[in-house]
């Protein structure tokens, strides 16, 4: 009798196994699944475990009814082993109603699980390397994820005592160990203690329970680092496992010989916690660059502190991005560093956003290559908004208020941003009758008014209205 | 050195967001956003001012502390303490404002705007929203009252959309030169006629009854549900000039779409076609454009002002528009299902008392504890 499993990946490609067995019962089938769920899991995060399996006799090539209630069970028999195993805190996603494992185990035939060790093999068609790899992978992950426990404790407790037993066992050779040192012991899986059962730990959502014992929190706090962004951002974990004197002490004494002063250093470890991803080393590269291509002391703290997130990116990336934006406005270097400092999103956006946003502003726009200089040398954003509100904006400037190019090119803020002040303000012109944008005859108003100043400034010395006045107008748009 | 400390109110969040953010208020929604988004807008405002100050224990102590160490002659200036980001001696790591993060989410607040009396994205004006349990409760009252909405409709004939508005596919072109005032007048004479037939029908009562007439002499005759089909009261023409003109409508239980619709219908009829360019809510019910603020005002110092005025507006009376009639009709209704059928003329004087009576008090007993409840609304 031959039989097919055919497995279905996420990314919908479906892998076939035919298998050899003289008896075939629904019991069996199960198990085999099974085994190869397990397989599939350990194997390959990318991949991501099969969503459905499919069983075939070849003979009568009908699928056999065992899918969606069995395959749930199993499920949930995976899972809770490895929970057993090696991990004690359950994540958000796979928080389920508890099962009793022992009532799915009574449905086995053990007859068969024994036959099968020992009889079947699984035969995948083409690829006989590959599983004997994947299961040698899946043991490896298994050691690994015994060696490594992942809890939401301190490390630091945990080794401490355990360096302690160490020193302790070279020089004398008998130790009592008292009943919460054998607790951890037994956590990680060197003592087997037979009374006692191991409880999953509920997944924990604020960190007030766990503050008051580790000390590496405490020292983020007082720096004032803001844990719950931390905790948005997925770096609370790496975090937690560091050491506030050996391994986090140099990255602040790093940022403090870039120029950084010791009220804002909280603040961009909030801001950029992935700094600790990356290896001093690297960092300091990266800063030694950006000295290397005459950037002040006053520069570099000036960016870190507007935004820090230009320390992830490689060099040759960073150089790369430089080199493109001095090519395509013929900057010389003193205005690239000027314009740098000041907006460091130019080294962190990647140069594909600059390079669609120059062929809207050049063939949809029309705008010439010096007024696109000038554009950028007053207000580089300009190059990173969205392209829908630049369309919106500048056909209301130019089609509407009828300004031409050259002036826009002079104030370009006035293209990013929310169009209804400029358009209520514009109107409220109209009905005054000074809407005059142009330079050269009189009672001219410069767009620089619609912009920057407020409405209590502008009533009073631009349009020469009370504010109620036009805060009635407003209410009749 | 004379003591020149003038008494603010205490700017902690627990006590604003108690005390202050429980009640009714206005917006004035411009154009191009939909209500929803205002609404929104609204929530993340008040929540990131609320957050900035002094909530948690050690925050509050140091506000204090700032507050009233400082020398007498910097008093008079009235800037708003925030709290330094470095914290300096922490006894108690688990209630810092670091760890546990912001104490208010946007579940607290309960930000509320009826469904039913929401502008589209197309139209303007005046839109009422609640905040708290309080003001939930209040908005429900008003919902209830069923209160007349005036409305600004602009219109422009000579093309029309599939939409009712202009950013909707283009349909036709046509001529409107054969249109004057007189024949639009007439025909908004005429639709609002056909409306008033249908008055007595929404309101439930059968317009040739004495309750229809006791019902007209409370005054206007609003529908019974708030799901009853749009009623218009006034339409009429105050600006025409071709292409170009505008409507002023008073309406319950419309939609801006509906709106929308009777432009489009006013174009047909005149044997052109026309499309409604700006809808704009001038009044709902006691609440007139004064009230609104402005997309500028939608900050937690405006809108508590607001609330207090808003509040202020609502007396007892101007929330029992129609709870008169509405109680009346529910009793009666009830009498009638409770007693036969057949007997029901029999039976009017039981034990000497008439149904008129017994109606009139429970009408009265109803009444009353209607207004406790709003007297207690209303109480500050």
């Amino acid at each position: 009798m031959v039989i097919q499993i055919y497995m279905r990946m996420f990314h919908h490609s479906l892998k076939c196994y035919s298998l050899h067995q003289s008896s075939f019962t629904y019991s069996t089938a199960q198990v085999l699944i099974q085994q190869l769920k397990c397989i599939h899991q350990s194997s390959s995060s990318s991949e991501g475990t099969r969503k459905d399996a499919r069983v075939v006799n070849l003979e009568s090539k009908k699928p056999l009814k065992l899918w969606s209630k069995t395959c749930k069970r199993f499920q949930y028999h995976v899972q809770t082993r490895k929970l057993s195993t090696g991990r004690l805190v359950q994540r958000k996603d796979k928080v389920r109603k508890n099962i009793n494992v022992a009532k799915y185990l009574d449905d086995f035939d053990l007859d068969d699980l024994e036959g099968l060790e020992e009889t079947t093999e699984l035969i995948p068609i083409d690829k006989d390397q590959q599983t004997l790899e994947l299961q040698k992978r899946r043991k490896e992950k298994d050691d690994l994820a015994l060696a490594s426990p992942k809890y939401y404790k301190p490390k630091s407790i945990i080794e401490s005592i355990m360096e302690e037993d160490k020193k302790n066992s070279e020089n004398i050779d008998t130790v009592e160990v008292s009943d919460q040192d054998k607790m951890i012991l037994a956590e990680t899986g060197e003592l087997v203690i037979s009374d006692v059962t191991k409880v999953d730990i509920p997944p924990i959502f604020s960190l007030d329970s766990i503050v008051n014992d580790s000390k590496v929190l405490q020292d983020l706090v007082k720096i004032g680092v803001d844990l719950t962004s931390l905790q948005k951002k997925g770096m609370i974990e790496t975090v937690m496992r560091m050491n506030s004197k050996k391994e986090m002490a140099p990255y602040i004494f790093f940022l403090r010989d870039c120029g950084v002063p010791n009220e804002s250093i909280g603040r961009l470890i909030t801001r950029c916690p992935w700094i600790f991803q990356h290896s001093l080393h690297n960092l300091r590269v990266r800063v030694d660059y950006l000295r290397s291509k005459k950037f002040n002391i006053d520069d570099l703290s000036n960016m870190l502190e507007r935004d820090p997130k230009f320390l992830l990116i490689p060099v040759e990336v960073m150089d790369a991005r430089l080199g493109y934006i001095q090519k395509t406005f013929n900057l010389t270097g003193v205005q690239i560093r000027q314009k740098v400092s000041s907006y460091s999103k130019l080294i962190i956006a990647p140069s594909v956003c600059l390079q669609h946003s120059m062929i809207l502003f050049k063939k949809q726009l029309e705008f010439t290559p010096e007024e696109l200089k000038t554009m950028f040398l007053i207000y580089p954003k300009v190059f990173h908004t969205d392209k829908e509100e630049i369309i919106r904006n500048f056909d209301y400037v130019h089609n509407v208020m009828e300004i031409s190019h050259d002036l826009i090119a002079k104030y370009p803020s006035i293209l990013r941003g929310g169009l209804r002040r400029i358009e209520s303000r514009h109107r409220f012109l109209l009905k005054c009758g000074r809407a005059q944008y142009d330079n050269t005859q009189e009672n001219y108003i410069s767009l620089e008014t619609f912009i920057t100043k407020r409405d209590e400034d502008w009533c009073f010395e631009v349009a020469k209205a009370s504010l109620a006045e036009y805060n009635n107008f407003l209410k009749m748009i | 050195m004379s003591l020149t400390t003038k008494v603010q109110p205490v700017k902690v969040a627990t006590h604003v967001f108690r005390n202050y953010l429980n009640g009714v208020f206005c917006i004035y929604k411009p154009t191009g956003i939909k209500t929803g988004t205002a609404v929104k807008m609204i929530e993340i405002n008040l929540l990131k001012e609320l957050n900035k100050l002094p909530a948690y224990e050690h925050e509050v102590d140091q506000y204090f502390k700032e507050r009233f160490s400082l020398p007498s002659v910097s008093d008079n200036n009235t800037t708003t303490v925030v709290p330094t980001n470095v914290p300096q001696k922490i006894t108690d790591f688990s209630k810092h404002k670091l760890v546990l993060g912001d104490m208010f989410v946007a579940r607290d607040l309960n930000l509320k705007c009826h469904h039913r009396h929401r502008l589209g994205s197309e139209a303007s004006g005046v839109v009422v929203c609640s905040v708290g349990r309080k003001g939930g409760e209040t908005l429900n009252m008003i919902r209830l009252a069923r209160y007349l909405r005036v409305y600004h409709v602009k219109g422009r004939l000579g093309y029309c959309t599939d939409n009712f508005f202009p950013t909707g596919k283009f349909i036709e072109r046509t001529t409107y030169a054969h249109i004057n005032k007189g024949k639009l007048d007439k025909y908004c004479g005429s639709a609002q006629s056909s409306h008033r037939r249908f008055m007595f029908e929404y309101a439930g009562v059968d317009s040739q009854s004495e309750e229809a007439y006791e019902l007209a002499c409370q005054g206007l005759v609003r529908p019974a549900d708030d799901k009853s089909p749009p009623m218009i009261y006034g339409l009429k023409c105050i600006y025409f000039d071709p292409p170009e003109f505008t409507l002023e409508v008073h309406t319950i239980n419309e939609t801006t779409e509906y709106l929308g619709n009777i432009v489009n219908d006013i174009g047909l009829k005149l044997k052109s076609s026309a499309v409604c360019t700006h809808v704009h809510r001038l009044r709902y019910g006691v609440f007139d454009l004064d009230y609104a603020l402005l997309k500028k005002e939608w900050h937690l110092p405006h809108i508590v002002k607001n609330i207090t005025k808003c509040m202020a507006a609502l007396t007892p009376d101007k929330l029992l528009t129609n709870l008169q009639f509405n109680t009346s009709n529910d009793i009666t209704r009830n009498n009638e299902s409770g007693w036969d059928g057949g007997r029901n003329e029999g039976d009017t004087r039981r034990n000497g008392v008439s149904v008129d009576d017994i109606v009139t008090r429970e009408k009265e007993k109803e009444l009353e504890i209607l207004r406790e409840q709003i007297k207690n609304f209303s109480r500050k």
